[in-house]
This record gives C-alpha cells, structure tokens and sequence, in this order.
C-alpha cells in the first residue's frame, strides 16, 4: 500500500489557523482516525502554527505561509508543518512545571507539551532554510 | 467564534463561555474575566458548559485571570468542563490549583 499526500498553504496569521487545522482534521477522518485521534491533531496543529506565527513570525503580516502536508502512511498520519522563520527547535525547550504553583506560572509554554502528549512521535529539522516540525500519530 | 454571557447569581459573577476557544478568541474571554475583575467583582464562576474545544491559549488566559483575581482576594471557579476541556487543565496541572465544579449550582454555592 502506497503513501498518500495532502498540502495546504495558509497565509500565517491567526484567523487562517482553523483553515489548517479544519485540513488535517478532515484528512484524519479520512484515513479513519478515531474521535479523539482527530481532536488530538486538530490542537496539536493550532498549537504548533500559533507558536510559528506568534514566535517564529511575530505577527509579521509580510505575506508569510505555513505549508502544512499530510502523508497517510499504512499504520499512521504524518502532519509536517513548515515555515520559513528563524531556524528553530520547539522541542529544544523544556517542558513547563504541572506541579508549580500558580505565581510561578508564566501562562505560556503550554502548547507544544500538549503535543508532546497527544501526538505519538514529533521531530523537528531544518531543511532547504525551512522549519519542519513533523508529528505523527497512529491511525488506531 | 465564542459567545460571552456575563450575569450576577447569588454572590457570584457568572461568566458563561460557548463556543470554541482558540488563539484567535481566547483574548476575548480573558478581556471578559479581566473586566469583571477590575470592576470589583471578584467571586467569579467561570461556566464552561458551552466549551467543547479549548487549547493553550486559553488555558493562558485563566492563568492570568487566576492571578489577578487572587491578587484581589478573590477567586476564580470553574464549572461544568467539557471532558476534553478538564483534560487539558488536568495536563497543566491547573485542576490542582482551580476549583472545579460538575454543575454551574455548585460552582455559585460554593461562595
């Protein structure tokens, strides 16, 4: 069984966030992922393309894109999400604290450790000057 | 898209969220929290029956709220979480610092 792949570009701002997420979530579905399977890549890729606008951009509004590709392997869907930002590795960071207290927490960070708990493996690599931050998650 | 209903019920100050709480709106539902706060009303019940999507960007936001409020000598309690909404607060950690209600009665009753 061969490896089928989806793309989709979005401008990189917020308000084309669903877009993307809308597009893995559907893909998902299609490759017969359970409810949750979908919900989980449906926030892993908002959590993922708001830290690249918010970080990686900084809101620039300059015309920048976030590609976002699905392979639907036998046993697994791969989303990688690719920008042209400043090289960077969100999973170089270190986790945030569940058991810190509520005045040492900043609010932030959050994001990329619920993809770490959601998805089943996650990557990062720079590759022709483009981040490529890659999650998979088994089909069942 | 969100719906923000604020109302007072008792001795609390009842916000009610619906709809899908992303980075693109979780600002408006802080901003709602915030003005409650900074008027003084600092029982807050914050209803998340409507909820059935919240990610970080929330959560960020009732962190913040949380803060605030306790500064003020108030509280910040949450009822009625979605299970995946309770999920993401039992991942943070939050449901050890938030209090949280099975129903929206309890939540005003417990002030």
């Amino acid at each position: 069984m061969g490896v089928e792949e989806k793309h989709k570009r979005i401008r990189a701002e917020l308000e084309h966030i669903e877009t993307a997420c809308e597009f893995v979530a559907e893909v998902a579905r299609q490759a017969g992922m359970s409810d949750d399977a979908v919900y989980h890549c449906y926030l892993s890729v908002e959590e993922i393309c708001t830290n690249i606008i918010e970080h990686g951009y900084e809101y620039s509004k300059s015309g920048e894109v976030i590609d976002i590709v699905c392979r639907i392997h036998p046993g697994l869907l791969q989303v990688i999400i690719i920008d042209d930002a400043a090289q960077f590795n969100p999973l170089g960071l270190g986790d945030p604290d569940p058991s810190a207290p509520l005045l040492e927490r900043e609010g932030g960070g959050w994001g990329v450790f619920f993809v770490k708990k959601y998805m089943d493996s996650l990557g990062y690599r720079f590759h022709k000057g483009r981040n490529h931050f890659i999650m998979e998650k088994r089909r069942s | 898209m969100i719906d923000i209903n604020v109302s007072s019920v008792d001795n609390a100050t009842l916000i009610e969220v619906s709809g899908r709480v992303d980075s693109m709106n979780a600002n408006q539902m802080g901003e709602a929290l915030f003005k409650q706060i900074d008027n003084g009303n600092i029982q807050i019940v914050l209803d998340l029956a409507g909820v059935e999507y919240m990610s970080s960007a929330g959560l960020r936001e009732i962190v913040s709220a949380l803060k605030k409020v306790k500064r003020a000598s108030g509280d910040l309690r949450v009822a009625q979480p979605s299970d995946r909404v309770l999920e993401i607060f039992e991942m943070s950690g939050l449901d050890t610092i938030l209090q949280i209600f099975a129903t929206q009665v309890e939540a005003v009753g417990s002030y």
